[in-house]
């Protein structure tokens, strides 16, 4: 929660008088293009951490020919994977085949990678687009009531509820919200997947943590806002309070929201459905991949890091867009 | 000025200072609770062994799922037993010593390399810089738990690697923040000079960087402590953290969760103890963070207070005359100011008028309350100032807080000093002086730009219909400064009041800009209340002038009079500060000492202490004010014609 912080508090891009001369191009071309870079530097990291991590710092063909596999045993399925081969071959090959989106059979399940993670991703982004849904619709309003009387019964409940919300660890949360709902109530299903039912609770807790730091973020950036001095003069303008609020204030405020609704997002995706999908059996690739690394399903795992990482970066492109949206001058950075 | 700067005026009644870190963490009870917690929690770290009344691995298969004393259960095992018989108490002591060995062991570790890889970026530049700020980046990109679990489980999950790799996984969030305060730190004037005499860098660094980064740094290494108990927690839960025999709290969970049915306190223990931990660091790191923003803490401290102190300002008591042909009338205004250091009076029974058409400046120099004058005429002081006390009248009815909210912006207009930042940077312009018509004339929008238009050709911005879209960094200060103008006068005001309006401009756009206004005042027929400190502009434009000082109108005199006759023997200094075009040798003329601070306890004249006439009574009472037909003035020993 700390990098929210520091990037949520991050001033905006200082606006220069005078603008320079665009070299060639647009410059929010360019600007793009820029992130587009960084975004496939991304990619290319955590592809490289992952090969070093199976193929240098462990052996996954001793865990998966098991305890009691011989040494020819142990020695075939070695070469099935192809981790016989000298280090170099195996990192192009490993290189090949990414880019050309062939990410080989899962030796646990013996399917292709592709089909499984088609299978399992929809599922992912569904609870995560739904919880990230609930964090945003129920953190802002909050936060901007907080900020409004800070001090007050309201803003202190707000705090106290925002962050009760983003300390209670997700695996113990759902523990906690299937004992109650589930087991004692029987008003929601445990675990699975189904109807509408089915997705509240994993949905809620895979929130909570979110809600309460956008929570936060909104309040703080709020009342900082509401302190400026062009708030100052709108009010001078005779505006009514909540005009200066939700036309003036906001419209600032969203800046630093939309870097930590993005961040909660990709940490969503990219971490807690981890958590989440085991603790509520949800078919997601968050539960798959926790079992493809229980198992060293080498293919698997690599396959399922490599797609999250390109959707965490197209998504990272997408919040730039939505930057230029809310602040046009981010294209001066 | 700003809404939220403190004016330097008289104090009265100090109130013992409420700073110092042990006085404001009690003060805070949220965060007074968190550091127990904490405190409760490095003892059970510490002296875990001794306390823990079982041995957390010690199984006894009678008390399998012993459920907690209040339960039924006995004193043997407080908090129940596990599905093995363990003791759920003594495990979740022993936990709590994982836990903290593990999460201070990363914080401190992530913390020194990544200060260390910060200190380097700043300080070297360069490609060093690109790199680890690129790599930074990235990992910042891709911040999942996954690839910590994917290490953990292929390398092995010993305590080493898990503190290994959370240790990787949060470095470049110091080493960011180390980095930005650097080359912040490197473009302020004192490190810039101290870098032109010579003074080699990494020294500068040590003896001006690490006082400026021990708060920031402070707080978000708690922050991070949050961040690593619930992520070790997590790859417990998940298998791929600490392992059998260990004691973690995440671990407890994972173990009894399928029993839940059975007994819920193996699992319910641990949960909330985890949940008190992360909530505690959480509770501290937001002081930390509020102590480290003065102002936060004066405007919060200010409101707590407000709600115990009687309603005041507007509301209370009546106007003495009403009728009168002036426009507004101000009786014995004052503004408080709440500080945490003590109560500063900004403005003391302060009365003056201001007749329809007339030019009435405010002149003093800062601090002496001219500014939240013109402010307090608005009701927008903001905490921690309020006013306490006013009695006002306009056009001869009495205006009442709710009054005033109808004319604020509508019949009576504000300008301000800093037109780089009065401006909404994220709206566009001609929205910005639309608003105002639709507000308080009906107007639709589209009218309202239309006019808006108009507006800006008037107050001389050109191609103004093609500007009405911009936003303000596309324009220039001056160009700024004309936009406020059309949006104060936008709705026809009676009374404009403008607030040092060209201080923050150059000199020759300040001579546009104020040929501009007193242009349009006259075509318009709006009264104006300029608060300045410009004595020239002020001889230039005004028709009479009110004279503050420490917080209190001093003198008041038409223009003319006031400058060839002052009597208060403040405004006779300042008069004689002035430089003078015929007098270009010497020095230039100043009035000796300095004008009250926010502390100073003044119970007479707040000139006194400057002043060579001043007497032992000047000292003790405040002066009456004497009237006359020139004017008035609150002086013992007024300057008598010469």
């Amino acid at each position: 929660m700390s990098v929210i912080d520091q990037v949520g508090t991050e001033p905006a891009a200082p606006a220069p008088a005078s603008r320079p001369m665009p070299r060639r191009g647009h410059p929010f071309g360019r600007y793009m293009l820029r992130r587009l870079g960084s975004g496939v530097l991304v990619i290319v990291l955590v592809a490289v951490t992952v090969f070093i991590v199976t193929r240098v710092a462990s052996d996954p063909a001793r865990t998966l020919a098991g305890p009691e596999a011989t040494q020819e045993q142990y020695e075939a399925v070695r070469a099935s994977l192809g981790l016989d081969q000298p280090l170099l071959a195996q990192f192009v090959d490993y290189v090949r085949d990414l880019a050309a989106l062939d990410f080989g059979i899962s030796y646990w399940q013996n399917v292709p990678v592709s089909g499984l993670i088609a299978t399992f991703l929809p599922n992912t982004v569904l609870l995560v687009v739904v919880a990230i849904l609930f964090a945003v619709l129920a953190g802002i309003p909050l936060g901007i009531a907080a900020a409004l009387r800070p001090g007050s019964n309201a803003d202190q409940g707000t705090a106290a509820f925002s962050l009760l919300g983003l300390s209670l660890p997700q695996f113990w949360l759902g523990a906690m919200l299937i004992l109650l709902f589930a087991v004692t109530l029987g008003w929601l299903p445990t675990s699975g997947q189904g109807g509408i039912q089915h997705l509240i609770l994993p949905a809620i807790t895979l929130g909570l943590p979110s809600m309460g730091r956008i929570a936060q973020i909104t309040r703080t950036t709020m009342i900082d806002e509401l302190a400026s001095q062009h708030i100052l003069v709108a009010r001078a303008k005779g505006l009514g309070g909540g005009y200066v609020v939700f036309r003036h204030a906001l419209r600032n405020v969203m800046v630093p929201v939309t870097t930590i609704v993005s961040f909660e997002t990709v940490y969503a995706l990219a971490g807690y459905s981890v958590i989440v999908e085991t603790v509520f059996a949800w078919p997601g690739v968050g539960a798959l991949a926790i079992q493809a690394i229980q198992r060293q399903d080498l293919t698997l795992v690599q396959g399922i890091v490599f797609v999250i990482a390109v959707v965490v970066v197209l998504w990272n492109l997408l919040t730039d867009l939505v930057y230029r949206a809310i602040d046009p001058r981010i294209e001066l950075r | 000025m700003t809404a939220t700067g403190i004016p330097a005026a008289a104090t009265t009644a100090p109130r013992k200072p409420a700073t110092g870190w042990w006085r404001s963490l009690r003060q805070d009870r949220m965060a007074f609770g968190g550091a127990i917690v904490l405190g409760v929690l490095a003892v059970l770290a510490i002296f875990g062994p001794l306390i823990e009344p079982d041995d957390p691995n010690a199984t006894d298969l009678f008390a399998r799922y012993a459920p907690p004393v209040f339960a039924g259960g006995t004193w043997e095992h407080v908090l129940g037993a596990d599905g093995l018989g363990r003791d759920v108490l003594s495990r979740v002591i022993a936990g709590a010593q994982m836990t903290l060995f593990i999460g201070v062991s990363v914080v401190i570790i992530s913390g020194v390399v990544g200060i260390a890889l910060g200190l380097l970026a700043g300080y070297r530049g360069g490609w060093v810089d690109t790199v680890i700020m690129r790599v930074a980046d990235a990992q910042l990109a891709f911040p999942g738990l996954l690839l910590v679990l994917l290490v953990v489980a292929f390398v092995g999950p010993s305590v080493g690697v898990i503190i290994g790799v959370l240790a990787l996984y949060g470095w470049m969030i110091h080493a960011r923040l180390v980095r930005s305060l650097v080359l912040q730190l490197r473009q302020t004037p004192a490190v810039q000079s101290a870098e032109l005499v010579g003074c080699p860098l990494p020294r500068i660094l040590v003896r001006h960087l690490l006082p400026n980064l021990y708060a920031p740094l402070l707080a978000q290494a708690i922050l991070e402590l949050a961040r690593v108990v619930l992520a070790e927690a997590s790859l417990s839960y998940l298998g791929m953290g600490l392992q059998p025999p260990n004691s973690s709290w995440g671990l407890m969970i994972a173990e009894n969760q399928g029993a839940v049915r059975q007994a819920w306190w193996p699992i319910v223990f641990p949960g909330i103890a985890l949940a008190l931990t992360v909530l505690a660091v959480n509770l501290v790191a937001n002081w930390l963070r509020v102590q480290t923003d003065p102002q936060q803490r004066e405007r919060r401290f200010a409101r707590r207070l407000f709600r115990k102190l009687p309603a005041s300002g507007l509301a209370g008591g009546g106007p003495t005359r009403v009728g009168g042909k002036n426009l507004l009338e101000v009786e014995d205004l004052d503004v408080r100011f709440h500080t945490m250091t003590g109560e500063v009076d900004a403005v003391r029974h302060a009365s003056f008028s201001i007749a329809p058409g007339e030019t009435v400046a405010i002149v003093g120099e800062s601090g002496s309350g001219k500014s939240t004058t013109g402010l307090a005429l608005m009701d927008l002081i903001g905490a921690p100032g309020r006013v306490e006390h006013a009695r006002m009248t306009w056009r001869g009815e009495p205006l009442t807080a709710e009054r005033l909210r109808a004319l604020r912006g509508n019949e009576i207009g504000m300008i301000f000093q800093d037109p780089m930042t009065s401006l909404n940077p994220l709206v566009p312009i001609g929205r910005q002086v639309a608003e105002v018509l639709v507000k308080h004339k009906g107007m639709s929008m589209k009218d309202a730009l239309e006019r808006a238009a108009e507006l800006f050709a008037m107050v001389g911005i050109p191609s103004p219909r093609e500007r009405l879209r911009q936003l303000p960094h596309e324009l220039s200060g001056g160009l700024r400064q004309r936009v406020l103008i059309a949006a104060a006068l936008a709705p026809e005001p009676a009374l404009l009041i403008a607030d040092e309006p060209t201080t923050a401009l150059d000199a020759t756009i300040q001579a546009q800009i104020l040929d501009l206004v007193t242009d349009l005042q006259e075509r318009l027929g709006v009264a104006m209340l300029l608060i300045t400190h410009d004595l020239g502009v002020v001889a230039r434009i005004s028709d009479r002038v009110i004279v503050m000082y420490g917080g209190r109108i001093v003198e008041e005199a038409g223009t003319f009079d006031l400058f060839s006759r002052p009597r208060h023997r403040y405004t006779e200094a300042l008069l004689r500060a002035v430089p003078r075009i015929e007098d270009h040798r010497g020095r230039l003329p100043t009035i000796p000492g300095y004008p009250p601070g926010r502390r100073d306890v003044l119970p007479g004249c707040a000139f006194a202490p400057r002043c060579a006439h001043a007497t032992e009574q000047c000292r003790t009472d405040v002066p009456e004010t004497t009237t006359d037909d020139l004017g008035r003035f609150a002086c013992r020993h007024p300057r008598e014609e010469q």
